[in-house]
């Protein structure tokens, strides 16, 4: 319940505070908030746009959900989620399916080599998985000026993929393919002891160590489980809409995906509201931009504050200890 | 061929767009002009991305028309702004870049009363069209100038990106380069990006460490990093896009010149007119998009059968007489 | 090869003079017992506020700001480190384009460089080890960051510490961004940090939280950095990619470690 509040809360203040810079860059408060809400919900074209931009972000919010749930810091979504669209690429010629399944593996390959780091070396995965980012955007572009390069040669992208997910009223299956991850994350983490075992080890590794579970076998699983969900938030991007690979295909859904996640409190089904809120919120300031002029910019603004405002009322809210004296 | 449909237009241009009155009296019956584009990065890159925005105003201040512009930088953004365009019967929606082809072909199909153009590539339709500059024209005399003023005989390219608009402009400079001399030695670094200012000018010092003596970039926002590597070591390079000469007078000899927002203007004014014709549009020195201006600072330490040379190569691309290569 | 190594040496001391600032603070601030992810962040926003205002002392403004909203959360709320950085590096990167978007451009002029690369290499590295280990504020700063709960029952503050530890970090971020803004650009870029700052904190682990560690850290990543665009520039047939993916790679592998398990401060990012 708090936490439902908290989020509620969370989300007024960022449309509240795009309003207040909106209004201080000489724009109507009322108007902005106004084409904000159209632009996001205000026409079917709208409710497609903010479906289509919910989908990668439900995905690479459970990812995170997942990583944080077991107290590894996978910061590494964007990663993932670039080296399970190449992935979903390269199997496209067998199937969807098993363009997915590629995916999944490459994403979960990516994560894994952050545990494996954190576990041998005791390198933060926090550092890793970022490192591991900037190594995969230069993987991807690599491969769109290489190995992969369009057969004409012309641009610097893939030729479409082999296979593409089944459109639904203009809105491809992974619509579907999100939701049932989230629930099925649920699942997971409410409904399995391997959920149980993987939240004991995120509330307390010790207190996990003394209760018998092997921490980091469950923190190697967790850490594979995040990566290739955030791999399949890549593969649905492209089979769903991108079909190419081009050099700036990852737009930052990895990061926003930790927004998303923290918004929903760390809760899967929660990440399905917490998605669609950002997929509107950014949108809208896409609609925002075409009618008033205002920087698109302010929607990673507005991410930024909701993650603050949700990260000072939890802190609040749970620690009542005095500040250190 | 295609020149004669690019001249037939800039009579058009010249007609409609120098004249302060508004459409001619058979148009005046359809209402403002509304014009859309996407960019794929922020339009305050100094750059690509802020010259396209500059058409747009210029659309706007001497047509009067209705204008709209979004950031777009994924697939699903660049089918969302067209469709968003179409939907409320905008004239014309601009895709700023080569990525927007895909998008602009399917919204061409769904909204058939707006005109989709791109700027570059090869994807054309009864209502879409790219719109391709020519500024190899202009990059192939740079080149000339580097392989002539040159006292090591090599010259270094920098880019963000290795797109082929930017890979094609340096074809060109190589080959005005060694179009002087065969054996000039034209080497290339990439930085990656567009942003980041420090490694441009990181590159641009490897570049005077191997030898370069002129400098050609095309790096955006991140050239000014490429301007203090040239200002610190007193090597000479060249502005592109814009007429750069003022970013850093001491060592900028030439830039050149691209003038989308003339281009953009242009096209608006094809649209307008109901003159536009579906098909590849080239714009280049003839058009007047694109141009090598001198530094007026620079250009008497330039010597003088260099710039004569430069003048007489012009007027030969002008005439056709020599075929500038493109990269793609 | 050797030549070329030679020759980017020069090039890596001035271009990575932003990275070891950053270096130096965010060991400063990791000894005292945070993590601030941040420091991208609060070098984006120094490197805008230096744009704007054309001084050093406006660099180190913008990076009060971020620095202080990131202690605000982690000494007064206790809030998680790692998502309150991430947030702020968000919220730098779109308030710096937003406002930037409605300001034009910052048409700053450029400033020597000849006197922030020694301060960063020599006379900051010094200073810093002096103050973290020959002086008693040192030491209970570094008490902060191993034994919190030792400094306060010996009637220390652990905050009062670690804001000061912060305040040390915006000093040296602060003239790092107004170095990148000012010394190796004219004028602001939107995102121009370009991910220096997750370096930084990769760097910090790699030189095992020591001053010499963090000095001889950047001076690797710089030189690779600087070797990959002299390995271009000399026509190496390798795609610029990979070689663009090096530096990253040669952190990932040294974070690795070939000299054994890392050790951090005891307290590392514990509220």
């Amino acid at each position: 319940m708090t936490r439902l509040l908290i989020g509620i809360g969370a989300a007024a203040l960022a449309i509240a505070v795009l309003a207040m810079a909106a209004a201080l860059a000489g724009h109507s408060p009322a108007d902005v908030v106004g084409v904000l809400f159209d632009g996001a919900l205000g026409s079917p074209l709208a409710i497609r746009g903010t479906i289509l931009k919910s989908i990668p972000l439900l995905l690479t919010g459970l990812c995170v959900v997942i990583a944080f749930r077991a107290g590894v810091w996978n910061i590494g979504a964007e990663g993932q989620f670039i080296v399970g669209a190449i992935a979903a690429w390269m199997g496209s010629p067998y199937g969807t399916i098993a363009s997915m399944l590629a995916a999944a593996v490459a994403g979960a390959v990516w994560s894994s080599i952050a545990t494996a780091m954190r576990l041998w070396r005791n390198a933060p995965e926090v550092l890793t998985t970022i490192l591991l980012n900037f190594i995969a955007v230069h993987i991807l572009g690599w491969v769109v000026n290489g190995p992969l390069r369009e057969t004409s040669a012309r641009y610097p992208q893939s030729d479409p993929a082999a296979s593409a997910l089944p459109q639904l009223a203009e809105i491809h299956a992974g619509s579907l393919i999100s939701i049932a991850t989230a629930i099925a994350a649920w699942w997971l983490l409410y409904r399995t002891t391997e959920g149980l075992r993987l939240r004991a080890t995120g509330l307390n590794p010790s207190a996990a160590r003394h209760a018998g579970i092997n921490v980091p076998a469950q923190i190697a699983r967790a850490m594979a489980i995040s990566g290739a969900i955030a791999g399949v938030a890549g593969g649905v991007e492209l089979l769903g809409v991108t079909h190419r690979l081009f050099e700036r295909l990852a737009v930052g859904y990895g990061y926003s995906g930790i927004a998303v996640a923290l918004l929903a409190g760390l809760h899967p089904l929660g990440s399905i509201a917490s998605a669609l809120f950002f997929g509107a919120f950014v949108t809208g300031a896409g609609e925002l931009q075409r009618t008033s002029g205002i920087s698109a910019a302010i929607a990673t603004f507005g991410q930024a504050v909701v993650i603050l405002a949700v990260v000072a009322a939890g802190a609040l809210l749970t620690s009542r200890k005095p500040a250190d004296a | 061929m295609r020149h004669a449909a690019a001249v037939l237009t800039l009579v058009s241009l010249v007609a409609c767009g120098r004249d302060e009155a508004p459409a001619p009296p058979s148009s005046t019956s359809s209402p403002t002009l509304k014009v859309g584009l996407l960019t794929p990065g922020s339009i305050n890159d100094g750059g690509w991305n802020a010259i396209a925005w500059e058409g747009l105003q210029r659309i706007r201040n001497e047509m009067g028309a209705e204008v709209a512009h979004q950031e777009a930088k994924t697939p699903a953004e660049f089918d969302e702004g067209f469709r968003s365009f179409g939907a409320r019967g905008f004239d014309l929606a601009f895709g700023h870049g080569f990525e927007f082809q895909d998008a602009a072909l399917a919204a061409g199909k769904l909204y058939p009363k707006t005109v989709f153009i791109t700027t570059s590539g090869t994807s054309v339709a009864p209502n879409v069209s790219p719109m391709v500059f020519e500024l190899e024209k202009a990059t192939y005399l740079c080149g000339i100038i580097a392989a002539r003023e040159s006292k090591t005989g090599k010259a270094g390219v920098i880019g963000g990106i290795r797109l082929p608009s930017i890979e094609s402009t340096f074809t060109a400079f190589k080959a005005g380069a060694q179009s002087v001399d065969p054996k000039f030695d034209v080497r290339e670094v990439f930085t990656g990006n567009f942003d980041d200012v420090g490694a441009a000018k990181l590159a641009t010092l490897s570049l005077a460490n191997a030898g370069a003596d002129f400098i050609f970039h095309q790096a955006n926002e991140a050239g000014r990093g490429v301007f203090q590597a040239c200002s610190e070591r007193k090597i000479r390079c060249f502005g592109s896009n814009k007429d750069q000469s003022g970013l850093a007078p001491d060592v900028i000899v030439a830039s050149a010149v691209l003038d989308v927002p003339r281009a953009f203007v242009h096209m608006a004014n094809l649209v307008r007119t109901k003159t536009f014709e579906p098909g590849v549009q080239y714009l280049g020195m003839q058009e007047g998009i694109v141009a090598l201006v001198w530094n007026e600072r620079l250009k008497p330490t330039v010597s003088p059968e260099t710039v004569a040379e430069v003048e007489r190569v012009e007027k030969a691309i002008r005439a056709g007489t020599i075929a500038v290569p493109r990269g793609f | 090869m050797l030549e070329l190594v030679a020759a980017s040496v020069p090039l890596a001391l001035v271009a990575s003079v932003p990275l070891l600032l950053a270096v130096q603070g965010e060991l400063v601030v990791q000894r005292s017992g945070m993590i601030n992810l941040g420091v991208e962040g609060m070098l984006l926003a120094a490197a805008f506020t230096a744009s704007v205002t054309g001084t050093l002392l406006g660099g180190v403004a913008g990076a009060v700001a971020v620095a202080a909203i990131f202690g605000v959360f982690a000494i007064v709320f206790r809030a998680d480190q790692i998502v309150t950085g991430t947030a702020l590096n968000l919220l730098a990167l779109g308030l710096t384009a937003f406002i930037y978007r409605e300001i034009g451009s910052t048409a700053a002029s450029a400033m020597q460089s000849n006197v922030i690369a020694p301060f960063a290499w020599i006379v900051s590295p010094l200073l810093l080890a002096l103050l973290l280990w020959r002086t008693t504020t040192g030491l209970r700063l570094r008490a902060a960051g191993e034994n919190p709960d030792a400094l306060r029952s010996a009637g220390h503050s652990a905050a009062a510490h670690r804001w000061l530890a912060l305040g040390i970090e915006s000093v040296l971020v602060g003239i790092g961004g107004a170095h990148l803004a000012l010394a190796l650009s004219n004028g602001f870029a939107e995102n121009m940090s370009a991910g220096r700052g997750y370096i930084a904190l990769a760097v910090v682990i790699f030189g095992r939280w020591r001053v010499k560690g963090a000095v001889i850290g950047s001076a690797v990543f710089g030189i690779a950095a600087a070797l990959q665009y002299a390995l271009q520039a000399a026509a190496t047939p390798l795609p610029y990619h990979l070689l663009l993916a090096t530096p990253y790679v040669v952190t990932l592998l040294i974070l690795c470690g070939v000299t054994g398990r890392v050790v951090a401060p005891e307290s590392l990012g514990k509220s």
